[in-house]
């Protein structure tokens, strides 16, 4: 029985954003959601729960169990909300009222009941979610870790006992093992009250793991649903075949990674045509005609494509043997490197080697140390003991003998947000320049030159940051370190808050700039399928001290302590 | 333990700001044109005696620090000397002076925050519309009136005009004394409400985008559970920091508006003083005044830690 009916859903702001969305969910049933950003998943599950943002309207019909909800009164969607649809968001640091308990929440969740009986009942919902502890229904929520934060929201989100949760991308600010955790905790719990779920993500899969049926988003619009396991198998839209090609695995180096080029247009520019054609390697005149309707191609399956996706020639990737490391010496070495914040050690003794030219990938969650290992390779946190010496010169920062000036042209780093790495008031142009200015007078590059390195053309140096999109600001991020013709370059989680597209790209403009310039690259990720494709050498570091190390190709096939391999059981398997 | 250690280390903090500041103020009477037995004579004319007198009984002759010592210690024990001009203890005169300076405040405060916290919040519940654009501009407005101009208007206005309320006094009995300080209350509070206003608005507006209030609309909390427990009791927090700092500001310099309406309170007793010299009181007032924004400020963090668990457990500091 259908639970939740979507049919021709328009969201509108100052512009459209999503455009005619049909959409069903069953009792019993997940039912993904998966676009990239700006494909207006989260809008469409927004408008689903009456929560959109002010200024955008919704139209259309959003029926749940055959009631309009769409352009109901407040007062109906309140009594709606929680008891019959849940909403369970994606930041969990952000999700809850800083000032209220973890207990809090969820009482205030539930229906009436007396005092005792209520306390009771918040225990048996914290137990639901998998927290056994009864003390933490009186801690806050700045007490807990993320994935603790996400099972009291989820408890909370519950406490009604509502027939459809929409999950929006309730893993995506958590680390790889939590995320699992939490997942697998979600299908659960699905399981157990049979409840409808709608989850909305942009990994893949994520999607295919979890969902029965998978609707793809673009644009604002659906360009292909079906069952997960189909459409992982034999994508029917040329978008999700490309999707599904720049997802990079975990198990084989591939020689190539394949972005889809260009990026996503707005809703309102495609309304009358194929919204993918633009990007697509297979359109045809066709599809610049009218807007292709989502044809039936078997029973379940639909398309918003015209022809037959033709199959990419991605059969069996010839595992690239990883390239050989030059044989230049050491380049970075830190020796048992230390360091505390407050009794808390982010470092306990870390040693690693940089060859020159050589990739290295550091892999951990969060609190594992890896930035920190990256700030004071840098020169940005002072170490509590240890040594720091790259290209022979001792670093470390606070160190007695430590030679810093001049480092700076040896080490440079690419951090992981490029829309808060770059000052939003310079061009990009005056950004490359001001960094070139710190590298020697002799061969400095120009602006065009750095351009051109990382794939941008020359007319980009007059924009500012914000007219860039993520990939292309992440683009200038890496010139911006290269300016200064670093031997090494640490790239702390430079890929983690981009779209699966873009990453393939950035991830091969990194491979290339380290076959073309001799770039030695520190990686820093949690991303497994990412260390593999970059790293020659990859070090795991688990609360702050190195627990495995050794040929990347080793350590993910062969790996030998628990932590490595918990981490590698966590990943979703590629499709 | 945290909330220990960070009460002690706001204590300590607190009594260096008053010893730099006790000590500045000792410093005013030594360096006084004339000397400080030139100020002390005041306009009573000055012999080769009396002069002599007077620095026997202030003990002139010692050395700066222990001279410092003892009015240090005297004031501690509330002994400011005697003024100048009425020869009256200060203490006394202070004593006098404040419950109609404290009064007003309090009104003033009550009166900023009952009508600024929630204009605040009804502006940017409505953010971009008609009424909300009136609150902000009308808050402009108030704030570029200052306190003394809108005292005149608004004696003239209701108090000349329409007779609704008295010129001039404090009045005797409490609700005498409610209906004396409504106009002087209000030309206080109206630019303070004003700052309310505006810091409430960003505060609030700051808020509307958080997730958890969309999660708490989504579990489908009733409406005035949303409003105080989440909007209000969060928006709350910046908003204390300027109520506090208001208070303050209203204990210690409400001297604009106690002129204007003739009223007898501190701000009248400080322009008097410095007006005639009378270094003592005005001693007394600049280490009165240090101290209640001292004091303000412990209340404002003790508030924090009743209201912010965050703070109760050391994860940030205020």
């Amino acid at each position: 029985m259908t639970l939740l009916d979507v049919g021709g859903l328009t969201v509108t702001g100052r512009h459209l954003i999503v455009d005619g969305v049909d959409l069903s969910v069953s009792r019993g049933e997940t039912v993904g959601l998966v676009g990239e950003s700006g494909s207006g998943k989260s809008l469409t599950a927004r408008a689903v729960a009456g929560l959109l943002p002010k200024g955008l309207t919704a139209t259309g019909s959003v029926a749940l169990s055959g009631r309009e909800l769409l352009g109901a009164r407040e007062r109906v969607l309140r009594s709606v909300r929680g008891s019959r649809v849940a909403l369970l968001m994606q930041d969990p640091f952000a999700m809850l009222n800083p000032l209220r308990t973890a207990g809090a929440h969820i009482a205030e969740s539930l229906p009436r009941l007396p005092r005792a009986a209520r306390r009771a009942e918040v225990l048996r919902r914290l137990a639901e979610v998998g927290i056994a502890d009864p003390s933490v229904a009186t801690r806050h929520p700045f007490q807990l870790s993320g994935g603790m934060r996400q099972r009291v929201a989820l408890a909370a989100a519950l406490a009604r006992d509502p027939e459809l949760l929409i999950a929006d991308e309730p893993t995506t600010a958590l680390d790889a093992t939590t995320q699992h955790e939490i997942l697998m905790l979600l299908r659960g719990v699905q399981r157990t009250r049979g409840m409808g779920v709608l989850l909305i993500t942009h990994d893949l899969r994520v999607a295919f793991e979890l969902c029965d049926r998978v609707s793809v988003m673009y644009a604002g619009r659906i360009v292909e649903s079906g069952p997960g396991s189909g459409v992982a198998g034999a994508p029917a839209h040329p978008y999700t075949a490309g999707l599904l090609a720049a997802l990079p695995s975990v198990t084989a180096t591939l020689p190539r990674l394949e972005a889809v080029p260009g990026s996503v247009p707005h809703a309102e520019d495609v309304t009358d045509v194929c919204a993918f054609a633009a990007r697509c390697g297979q359109a045809e005149p066709d599809c610049g005609r009218a807007r292709p309707p989502l044809r039936e191609v078997s029973p379940g399956r639909r398309t918003a494509c015209l022809y037959d996706v033709r199959p990419r020639p991605r059969t069996a990737p010839p595992a690239l043997a990883p390239d050989a490391a030059p044989a230049g010496g050491t380049l970075l070495r830190v020796e048992e490197l230390r360091k505390e914040y407050g009794g808390h050690v982010a470092l306990g003794g870390v040693s690693l080697d940089v060859g020159a030219g050589e990739s290295v990938g550091v892999v951990g969650e969060s609190g594992s140390g890896k930035t920190t290992l990256a700030r004071c390779v840098l020169g940005l946190a002072t170490p509590d003991g240890g040594r720091i010496e790259l290209a022979g010169l001792d670093v470390t920062p606070g160190a007695r003998a430590a030679r810093r000036e001049g480092a700076h042209r040896l080490v440079q780093c690419v951090f992981q947000d490029p829309s808060t790495s770059l000052n939003p008031a310079l061009t990009v142009g005056a950004t490359l320049a001001e960094a070139a200015a710190q590298g020697r007078a002799e061969g400095r590059p120009s602006v065009a030159e750095l351009l051109d390195l990382v794939g941008l053309p020359a007319a980009y140096a007059d924009r500012r940051p914000r007219a860039l999109s993520g990939g292309e600001r992440q683009r200038v991020a890496i010139a911006r370190a290269l300016a200064v013709r670093p031997a090494l370059l640490i790239c702390d989680e430079p890929t983690a808050s981009l779209d699966v597209s873009v990453q393939a790209h950035v991830l091969e403009l990194l491979r290339t700039i380290r076959r073309e310039l001799g770039t030695a690259l520190l990686f820093i990720t949690h991303d497994l399928a990412v260390v593999r494709q970059i790293s020659d050498r990859t070090v795991v570091l688990f609360r702050g001290a190195v627990v495995e190390s050794g040929e990347t190709s080793r350590v993910l096939d062969a790996p030998v302590h628990d932590y490595t391999r918990r981490l590698l059981a966590s990943v979703p398997p590629t499709p | 333990m945290a909330v220990l250690t960070l009460l002690g280390r706001r204590l300590a903090a607190a009594l260096v700001l008053l010893g730099v500041l006790s000590a500045l103020t000792f410093g005013l009477l030594a360096a006084s044109p004339g000397g400080p037995e030139q100020v002390l004579l005041g306009s009573r004319p000055s012999t080769a005696e009396t002069r002599a007198a007077i620095r026997a009984e202030y003990h002139l002759d010692d050395p700066f620090p222990v001279r410092y010592a003892r009015w240090l210690g005297d004031a501690v024990r509330g002994d400011f000397g005697v003024s100048i001009y009425s020869r009256e203890p200060v203490a006394d005169v202070i004593a006098d002076r404040m419950p109609v300076t404290a009064s007003l405040a309090g009104y003033a405060l009550l009166l900023t925050i009952a009508v600024g916290v929630p204009l605040g919040l009804v502006a940017a519940m409505r953010r971009g519309g008609a009424l909300d654009q009136g609150i902000t501009l009308a808050a402009l407005v108030t704030l570029a009136v200052p306190p003394f101009a809108l005292s005149i208007l608004l004696l003239y206005g209701f108090a000349v005009a329409l007779g609704w309320f008295p010129v001039f006094g404090a009045g005797e009995t409490p609700l005498d004394r409610i209906v004396h300080l409504t106009l002087p209350a209000v030309a206080l509070a109206a630019a303070q409400t004003a700052m309310v206003v505006r810091q409430m608005r960003a505060a609030a507006l700051d808020l509307a985008g958080q997730d958890f209030l969309t999660f708490a609309r989504a579990r489908g909390l009733p409406r005035r559970r949303i409003w105080l427990g989440y909007a209000l009791r969060n928006a709350a927090l910046p908003v204390l920091t300027v109520g506090g700092l208001l208070l303050a500001a209203n204990l210690t310099g409400s001297l604009f508006v106690e002129q204007a309406f003739g009223l007898h309170g501190l701000g009248a007793l400080l322009i008097g003083a410095i007006g005639q010299k009378d270094i003592p009181v005005v001693q007394a007032l600049v280490l009165l005044g240090g101290a209640i924004v001292v004091a303000v400020n412990l209340l404002i963090d003790l508030a924090y830690l009743a209201v912010d668990p965050r703070v109760r457990h050391g994860a940030v500091t205020s």
